[in-house]
């Protein structure tokens, strides 16, 4: 079990899925890192009909340099 | 929740909940979005086909108008509170976004929502008929 906040630290650049293991009011905390990939697809791919709670983040920055978002 | 009043956007881990699927993820909080929107990939490990779904909806987008599955979700909690039965749009934002869901109204239209950038405070306030 780690905390998810190291887990983004040791794997900067990449998407992970990690299966909660500790919940508080702004969301999963810590859990078992279960794959992990440069590549959004290949993470959901990996998970796909695994039935644990799992949760799948991006460990870097919300939006990069010199970028902007407009949805 | 502490807010980051210099970042690109507000993002929040949101718990998505259908019948013995659960899935959690982060969304931009976006208020001009009329529904809460997910990627497929993720609809269907709740469990939908999409193929099947029975409601459509025309979506406008910042780049284009385009039909997408309407789903409905069993519960969505973001920040503690939670709501049921939230109206979901199933489409994938464009590959290389870090971004991949959006919170809109259908979710917080449940709630009082207190942004207070200069504070740096994010608050999502269940309303008792949400409860």
């Amino acid at each position: 079990m780690s905390n998810i906040e190291q887990l983004k630290q040791e794997h900067e650049g990449e998407w992970l899925a990690i299966v909660v293991t500790k919940k508080e009011i702004e969301g999963p905390t810590e859990g078992d890192l279960v794959h992990h990939s440069t590549d959004w697809k290949a993470v959901r791919k990996a998970i796909k009909g695994d039935t644990r709670e799992i949760y799948v983040t991006y460990a870097g920055p919300l939006v990069e340099e010199g970028h902007a978002v407009a949805f | 929740m502490r807010l980051d009043s210099n970042a690109a956007f507000v993002q929040l881990r949101v718990e998505l909940r259908s019948g013995r699927y659960v899935q959690h993820m982060d969304m931009a909080l976006d208020t001009g979005a009329s529904y809460v929107l997910i990627p497929t990939d993720v609809a269907e490990d709740l469990g939908f086909d999409l193929a099947a779904a029975e409601r459509h909806i025309t979506m406008t987008t910042a780049s284009s108008v385009e039909s997408a599955p309407l789903i409905t979700i069993g519960r969505n909690e973001a920040l503690g509170p939670s709501a049921a039965r939230i109206d979901t749009v199933c489409f994938d934002l464009p590959e290389g976004s870090s971004v991949k869901g959006l919170l809109g109204l259908s979710f917080l239209k449940h709630f009082d929502v207190d942004v207070h950038f200069r504070q740096g405070v994010l608050n999502i306030r269940q309303a008792k008929e949400s409860i």
